[in-house]
């Protein structure tokens, strides 16, 4: 009795009519005189709300994840092509192709625009192993990392450089044509293989190091894919191996003359009479690295080298001609999907304000206009993460409900003494719904504040769970990058602590009604 | 003295005394008093009912959700990508991107042997020859597709090829029946080329033999499969015609196995190698990339189960802490009555029980209902989103996963969560002093 | 008319080559490889580069032929044979025949700028045209447009005569050839001529990189009235292994009376 009168000694000298103030005072008053159960309500709420706007964020990653990768990895914002190029762009029609791109590119670049050109063709790669049909893809390196991120995912090697007959190639037809580090190799081949490669004994024994016997490797031997089940699969690459390792063996494997390749591909040329020619062209080139980012459309039967060796004689005669232009605004978040200023409308009006129009056949086509197939406009985004959300939230706010609803059980002894002091039923309600809305609004904006914490790395590092997803359901063969990022959501992030705090504020009331309900005598002995 | 009243009925036996409880060993009558404490407040034990309820329903309706999704990413996978067991020649595999045929499987050896020796070994289901190669279509906005030399009447004994009404997959028309000069095209391609039924589709393949093989079979068929690519791009014609214009003689380019389950491919590749011998490559549908790509996903959707899970365990939590710290004084009570603080803890901790029990089976019944009418009604809507890879084997479809597995580990969990949180505080308010815990 | 001619053989022998991806080259060896003596006095000194190569583009005039044809192609360890029969009449007629079983009853004809074709599993006869047309074989070969050519090497080329070398016990010139046009599907070309009776013993066609892409081999040729006419000769593609295409022509009939209605519609469907 002695520790629950400082709550409401107030209210006895001034028994007819409580001011809102003097409400508000016993609500606070209310608050620290219950001060575990506060903290340990507030904790409730804050860890619901908490999760809830992490789990979205989630929800909302996993839901832009795959246009994400679109964006980043294969188109950026948008392209500019020739409108003939775009309406034929699923036979990739290297005729259909544009000059004079410099001023666009330098126009965009100065606008605050990332541009990079490209020339698309396809071809096949020869390799000493076998040939393989590649969509080729002429970048110029610089500008093109500026836009797309791919780049960054070089499983080994490297990006190739300016003026040079380099291909980065996808994985997978990399593995195909045995371009990649060998993973799994029989002695024989393990031996041949030292004997093409290493040119002193001393690189014949670093090579044979980085090797590890089968026999440590039994357990995987079922998971991963062999060719032939009675073929002896005696040699694992090492899994520990350090990058410094890796790159020497790389580098051994490139001078051995063993990713040397060709390029066969067939250049059309649209004659002044609108007739095309076929022109053949052979290129020799190196594989120089492989990209295996978390698009898989950039790790299957893809390649990347320079544009600009491809301009002459040796190359595909494009003096210049290039099939599309990527935009992307400079600097832009990985995270982001693109904003209002790198729609078509955006790019063509600076275009314009510069004085240097798109010329006639050309267009900018937003990202969205090469996935339309795929993407489901109509509906937005994906219904399932909805449901999930929706799930999710109904879990966490009738967390927070139960919360409230037992908290105020528990004091309908409180609420009896209270009415015996002379306190209006309006006036009891109004303190409670205070205090419980103090304890959401507390709990709320500390859930939105660690929500957001944790949110942080997640949207703008992401976590690359491709070896925790190994953990989990073991080796299945493939090398996957797998980076997955969470996504923004002010609107959660701000609702869900004002949701909190009116639900908390709400749920108040009906225990606290049926507080009311039961006669004063008969609450006050209320347990 | 309503309430003692209460108290005396919930904490005693009938007609027992302290001394009574004691000689009778107390589990049963603890369990009598744990039941019957459930009614003396039923707002309380219904709340804490249906908090269990909703977690466990949850619980099952997050994993049958993702057991759905997986499982019929799966499905599209084995239907029309891999089979079980996908035998192939090793000429083939060399050159599959181009999908050739003139690198018979088993060469020499006529279809329907093989079919019959593959057929008897133990865990076979279905043994489906198949030819798969690529077709340049006649003045056509879809230049290229994918014919799928296939026998639809066996493959339709196998399996549904649309996987989200577990149908046959037609839109219109019919198959085209084995030997018949036709075939049925997806919805996309016939939207595309606007082909109708009752239409001829020319195109020229390239035979076994090297050569130029034109056809135009007559359009019987529209399908819709829930596979993206196929629906899109695949000419479906009759195996033996096709067979016979790629002079394929009585051989076939690929052969699908299906077994009882799919866990067993490993193994059954294992002998049908052996019989087969070097010639031949036996992929195991594990081996998929998009599988893989699936499994490395699984990380994303285990941390939204995990989350999940603490969130519905935290509903538990909160429920049940609230609940007994609620009656920290009637413990006192017990107490004071002569209850040993063993004694004091099983009541609380099989009432506990009781809740979570009743409630995780309310949440089980709720959850299994609603899990047997999705997967006998799947939701068509967008998941993953197409994510600009037509490649990716999605239905596009929310099939959720019946199984009593799934209703199990439910239920367990629920049970499992409550009565651990409850074990804890009931523990420490065993140990609060009678006469301190009647004061509070 | 010596154009017009020519263009009447490469027709069909495109239409043979469309059986195959391998031998879409081999019109083009024939085409520049027929000698004859008809067309005047036996070169003896270095003569100059362009008359080498008229005389070479010369060899090819006739009003027709037919031909009973084989072609062998080998790749990856594999055999295929196909037998054909073919005539070719004037700028635009020509027909082809298969023989063999496994393509028995293929047949296709070129006529007024169209190009059908019939097969038995269609019972049909359909017009290759648009895409189809354009449409490059196997990923890597010709498309058919391109093998519509219808100007002479020496129209496309600028020759150089580089020397003289022996061929299998032959004396030959060898001339290098470079596009006019830089639309040529073959930017470069080499070729090795018989000093006396002006038959393409070898030639290389290459890339515009300069690699070489393929290998043509005169093995024997028939004197057919005044001309050296390659009858067998073979082609390699050089970015595949292990591949080769052997052609053999038999009873070859140049310039006789073909009557109209083999290359009829209705021989296309008989």
């Amino acid at each position: 009795m002695r520790r629950k009168g400082s709550g409401i000694h107030k209210n006895v000298d001034n028994p007819p009519s409580l001011g809102y103030r003097e409400i508000l005072i016993v609500a606070f008053r209310n608050l620290s005189r219950h001060r575990v159960k506060t903290v340990t309500t507030t904790l409730g709420v804050a860890v619901s709300v908490a999760l809830y706007i992490f789990m979205d964020a989630w929800l909302l990653g996993m839901n832009l994840d795959s246009k994400r990768n679109i964006v980043s990895y294969e188109i950026g914002a948008a392209k500019i092509q020739t409108q003939a190029y775009f309406e034929k762009k699923d036979d990739l029609p290297m005729y259909e192709s544009f000059t004079d791109w410099k001023p666009l590119v330098e126009v965009l670049e100065k606008a605050g625009y990332a541009a990079a050109p490209r020339m698309v063709f396809t071809g096949t790669l020869y390799a000493r192993s076998g040939s393989a049909p590649i969509v080729f893809h002429g970048v110029d390196p610089e500008k093109e990392s500026r836009v797309l991120r791919y780049r960054n995912y070089m499983e080994v090697g490297r990006f190739p450089d300016k003026g040079t007959y380099e291909i980065a190639l996808g994985l997978l037809a990399a593995e195909k044509l045995k371009l990649d580090i060998p993973r799994r190799i029989t002695e024989e081949e393990l031996l041949r293989l030292i004997e093409d490669t290493a040119r002193t004994p001393e690189e014949g024994a670093f090579i044979r190091r980085l090797y590890e016997n089968s026999d440590n490797r039994q357990k995987d031997l079922t998971r991963d894919r062999a060719p032939l089940s009675q073929e002896k699969l005696s040699y694992f690459l090492r899994k520990d191996l350090p990058r410094s390792d890796l790159d020497r063996y790389w580098e051994l494997l490139l001078s051995s003359g063993r990713n040397d390749v060709r390029i066969s591909t067939v250049i059309d040329i649209k004659e002044e009479t609108g007739k095309i020619r076929h022109v053949y062209q052979v290129m020799e080139a190196k594989v120089v690295g492989i990209v295996n980012s978390p698009n898989p459309k950039t790790n299957g039967n893809v390649a990347f080298m320079p544009l600009d060796v491809l301009s002459g004689e040796e190359g595909l005669l494009l003096e210049d001609r290039v099939t599309e232009i990527l935009v992307r605004a400079a600097g832009a978040k990985d995270s982001d999907l693109p904003g209002p200023e790198e729609t078509p409308e955006a790019i063509e009006g600076v275009l314009n304000r510069a004085g240097v129009p798109l010329p006639s056949p050309l267009r900018v086509y937003g990202w969205q206009e090469y996935v339309k197939d795929y993407i489901v406009a109509a509906r937005g985004d994906n219904i399932t993460t909805r449901v999930m959300i929706l799930l999710l939230f109904i879990l966490s706010f009738l967390g927070i409900a139960n919360t409230m609803l037992m908290a105020i059980l528990e004091r309908t002894k409180e609420i009896g003494m209270m009415r015996a002091l002379g306190m209006t039923d309006g006036e009891l309600i109004l303190s409670f719904m205070i205090e419980a809305g103090m304890i959401g609004l507390m709990g709320g904006v500390a859930g939105m504040i660690l929500g957001s914490l944790a949110n942080i790395p997640m949207v703008n590092h992401g976590i690359d769970y491709s070896t925790m997803a190994r953990e989990l359901s073991g080796d299945f063969g493939y090398r996957i990058t797998a980076l997955f990022r969470s996504a923004w959501n002010p609107g959660t992030i701000i609702g869900s602590g004002i949701v909190a705090t009116l639900v908390s504020a709400l749920l108040s009331i009906p225990p606290t009604l049926r507080a009311l309900r039961i006669p004063v005598t008969e609450s006050l002995r209320f347990e | 003295m309503e309430t003692s009243k209460r108290l005396k009925k919930g904490l005693l036996p009938e007609g027992g005394s302290r001394s009574g409880l004691r000689k009778t060993g107390g589990c049963v009558d603890l369990l009598l008093v744990a039941y019957r404490n459930l009614y003396r407040n039923k707002r309380r034990t219904i709340l804490c009912m249906v908090a269990v309820g909703l977690a466990v329903f949850f619980n099952i309706f997050m994993q049958s959700w993702i057991d759905g999704m997986y499982t019929s990413i799966e499905d599209v996978v084995q239907t029309f990508e891999t089979g079980h067991l996908q035998l192939v020649s090793k000429g083939f595999e060399g050159e599959k991107e181009y999908l050739p045929t003139q690198f018979p499987l088993a060469e020499g050896e006529p279809v329907e042997e093989l079919v019959d020796r593959i057929q008897a070994l133990p865990r076979v289901k279905a043994v489906l020859p198949r030819i798969v190669t690529y077709a340049s279509l006649f003045d056509s906005v879809v230049k290229h597709g994918v014919l799928w030399g296939v026998d639809i009447e066996r493959e339709l004994a196998t399996h549904p090829l649309n996987l989200t009404t577990r149908s046959n997959g037609l839109k219109e028309g019919r198959y085209p029946r084995l030997g018949e000069n036709a075939c049925a095209v997806g919805t996309t391609f016939a939207r595309k080329t606007g082909i109708r039924i009752g239409d001829r589709i020319p195109f020229k393949v390239v035979s076994a033999q090297f050569s130029d093989k034109f056809w135009n079979p007559e359009v019987v068929g529209i399908f819709q499969f829930d596979y993206r690519k196929y629906d899109e791009g695949v000419i479906l014609v009759p195996f033996d015609r096709l067979q016979k214009i790629l002079l394929l003689g009585e051989g076939t380019q690929q052969v699908y196995v299906y077994l009882d389950n799919g866990k067993h491919a490993e193994e059954v590749k294992q002998q049908i190698q052996t019989f087969l011998g070097e010639g031949a490559v036996i992929h195991s549908w594990t081996e998929n990339y998009w599988i893989a790509y699936l499994r490395n996903s699984t990380f994303l959707y285990v941390i939204i189960f995990g989350v999940f899970q603490i969130v519905a365990s935290f509903l538990i939590i909160n429920t049940v802490v609230m609940v007994i710290h609620e009656r920290i004084k009637e413990i006192g009570m017990m107490g004071a009555l002569g209850m040993t603080r063993r004694e004091i803890v099983q009541v609380f901790f099989f009432e506990a029980v009781f809740l979570s029990v009743f409630g995780a089976l309310a949440g089980s019944i709720f959850g299994g209902m609603v899990s047997w009418v999705g997967s006998l009604f799947p939701l068509d809507m967008e998941m993953f989103t197409g994510g600009g890879m037509k490649e990716f084997p999605i239905t596009g479809t929310l099939i959720l996963t019946f199984s009593l597995t799934i209703l199990g580990k439910g239920f367990l969990f629920g049970v499992g969560v409550s009565a651990l949180c409850t074990l804890i505080p009931s523990l420490k308010s065993a140990f609060i002093e009678p006469v301190e815990a009647l004061r509070r | 008319m010596r154009a017009r001619n020519k263009v009447k053989r490469r027709i069909f022998l495109v239409l043979v080559s469309l059986s195959t991806a391998i031998a879409l080259e081999a019109q083009q060896a024939p085409s520049s490889a027929s000698a004859s003596k008809a067309s005047g006095t036996q070169l003896t000194d270095a003569p100059q580069a362009l008359e080498l190569l008229a005389r070479v583009d010369a060899n090819e005039v006739y009003d027709s032929i037919t031909y009973e044809g084989e072609m062998v192609i080998e790749y990856q360890g594999k055999r295929f044979v196909k037998v054909f029969k073919a005539a070719g009449r004037g700028n635009t007629d020509s027909y082809v025949e298969f023989l063999n079983p496994e393509d028995r009853g293929t047949k296709y004809l070129k006529k007024e700028g169209r190009l059908y074709v019939y097969s038995p599993d269609t019972e049909s006869i359909m017009l290759i045209s648009g895409h189809l047309l354009k449409e490059s074989m196997m990923g890597s070969d010709l498309s058919y447009e391109d093998t519509i050519e219808n100007e002479t090497l020496s129209a496309r080329y600028t020759p150089v005569l580089v020397g003289t070398e022996e061929v299998r016990g032959r004396k030959t010139w060898m001339l290098e050839l470079t596009a006019r046009k830089r639309t040529e599907s073959y930017p470069k070309r080499k070729l090795w001529v018989d000093t006396t009776t002006h038959e393409v013993i070898r030639m290389e066609l290459f890339a515009l990189s300069g690699a070489k892409l393929k290998e043509y081999e005169l093995i024997r040729s028939e004197r057919i009235g005044a001309r050296y006419f390659p009858v067998e000769f073979v082609m390699r593609d050089l970015l595949r292994r292990d591949s080769r295409t052997i052609f053999r022509m038999r009873n070859v009939v140049l310039d006789a009376k073909i009557p109209d209605t083999v290359f009829s519609m209705r021989n296309l469907r008989k």
